[in-house]
């Protein structure tokens, strides 16, 4: 089956006006500040593709969660195998405005392990495909404004998003303050019982919405480091449970037999947000690039989590390079999480679930990546191709091992 | 009240620190970029967001959608 990508119909064709008209006024502007008379002199330059990217990503994954079906106890298979394909192109259309896109396709098999929902029998095979556009303008030599609109579709899953974003150099480019906004709205077939409902509906389509906004700082330190920091907010509102994920029914004290499972029940809002920092380090003599950062989550849901991840790049010579990273993340479980609902515990409309991936763990990651260069850095029309190896693993039985190649050609 | 410390301590920062634009040879490298790759930038976002509670990258605000693929 082909994928599908949803979100084309009047509004979509709405939102693709948007950037086309934003760059359009700003390449014929003359009345903006005296820095950016340069940029005007080249704004005239006509489309080019600048780079190009293509990458295919593996993913296999093995464990087992409470949520899933798929075995003969409460904790069901998560076996699944995940093929992904991705294009991205970044195009300038002239010296003030640049677009990207970015086409991701994922082919999943046994995406909902052995059953899309509670009450029905499974799609073993899922696709799914975002197609994601990027226009970024800039105003004048200080300010820049960039645009993000797109859509998502899969099997009884469609989504589409956009944003906006706004960049101001300040203190001679040495520091840059950006604000964003950004909304999403998704629709999805919803099986099963009914939060509440008399009788099962089997064919009802549900919605969720989110809004969200964030800022960052960064600042030069040195010539060779530099800070960011950022804060994001998103609220949240509609069904936000996952439709196939199921809760487990009167089990015995040892969680080897239920009775019965029932359908995950999300309350109907959420207000996620986050603290994050990076520091970037290059050192001259060795060639070696240092990156730290660190996440800070939390949500009305009770869930706290904190990523660190490290990373390190090595140039070998002048056509080879090595990147080395850790990434840890510690996450408590939402409030409503549980493995096994007892007999007064069964009101269809309190918010429950059994997702492994809303519990308490711990997650391990750490990768490898050469990148190799056809030509000498400086050169015009460099190649380069690059394979990756991710091992992510968490403490609650889920390992996923990830294996990428990806080719590059920048114009 | 740290936060609002921390904030006010980074962007003081951009008051005492200034780095000519010659001198930001090493600031340009392509792997001191915000993003190195966009790509592989997304794959691992497309891991994390999954199977994790605080769905999102590392540098995207908390996540929109529910992050149902894969």
């Amino acid at each position: 089956m082909a994928a599908r990508t949803r979100g084309e119909g009047p509004i979509g064709k709405a939102w693709a006006l948007l950037p086309l008209c934003l760059a359009l006024f700003c390449s014929d502007t003359t009345t903006v500040a005296d820095d950016t008379e340069v940029l005007d002199a080249s704004a005239r330059e006509g489309w080019r593709v600048e780079e190009s990217r293509v990458r295919f990503v593996y993913y296999d994954q093995r464990g087992f969660g409470y949520q899933s079906q798929a075995g003969p106890g409460p904790r069901g298979s998560e076996r699944l195998y995940v093929y992904e394909p991705m294009l991205y192109l970044r195009v300038r259309q002239n010296r003030r405005v640049q677009h990207t896109v970015t086409l991701p396709v994922d082919v999943i098999t046994s995406a909902s392990t052995d059953a899309i929902d509670v009450m029905t029998s499974a799609s073993r095979t899922n696709e799914a495909g975002t197609l994601q556009f990027d226009s970024e303008i800039q105003t004048s030599a200080d300010n820049r404004i960039k645009v993000t609109y797109g859509g998502h579709g899969e099997e009884w899953f469609g989504s589409v998003f956009a944003g906006m974003g706004y960049t101001r150099e300040l203190a001679q480019d040495n520091a840059t303050i950006m604000v964003r906004v950004d909304g999403n709205f998704d629709w999805f077939k919803a099986y099963g019982p009914w939060p509440g409902a008399e009788f099962p509906e089997a064919d009802n389509y549900d919605y969720r919405g989110s809004f969200g906004g964030s800022a960052e700082v960064s600042q030069i330190l040195n010539p060779t480091t530099y800070v960011k920091a950022g804060y994001g907010a998103t609220w949240q509102r509609g069904d936000l449970a996952t439709p196939w994920n199921s809760v487990p029914v009167f089990c015995d004290d040892e969680l080897t037999v239920c009775l019965a499972r029932v359908r995950e029940v999300f309350p109907r809002n959420r207000l996620r947000q986050t603290f994050s920092g990076l520091l970037a380090h290059y050192l001259p003599k060795s060639a070696t690039t240092f990156r730290l950062s660190y996440r800070f989550y939390f949500d009305n849901f009770e869930a706290r989590a904190h990523t660190l991840l490290g990373e390190v790049y090595q140039n070998l010579g002048d056509r080879v390079l090595f990147k080395g990273h850790y990434r840890m993340h510690q996450q408590s479980a939402v409030y409503f999480w549980t493995t096994n609902l007892g007999v007064f515990d069964i009101d269809p409309n309190a918010p429950k679930t059994s997702d492994s991936d809303l519990a308490r763990f711990w997650a391990n990651e750490f990768g490898l990546k050469f990148l190799f260069r056809f030509s000498p850095p400086g050169r015009p029309k460099q190649h380069d191709l690059d394979v990756y190896y991710n091992r992510y693993s968490r403490t609650n039985d889920l390992t996923v091992n990830v294996v990428s190649i990806g080719y590059g050609y920048t114009y | 009240m740290r936060t609002l410390f921390l904030c006010c301590f980074l962007l003081g920062l951009s008051g005492c620190v200034r780095v000519s634009g010659y001198e930001r040879g090493y600031l340009s490298e392509p792997t001191m970029q915000p993003i190195v790759d966009p790509l592989e930038q997304r794959a691992d976002t497309q891991l994390h967001k999954a199977r994790e509670v605080s769905s999102g990258g590392i540098w995207s605000p908390a996540g929109g959608g529910c992050g149902c693929t894969n």
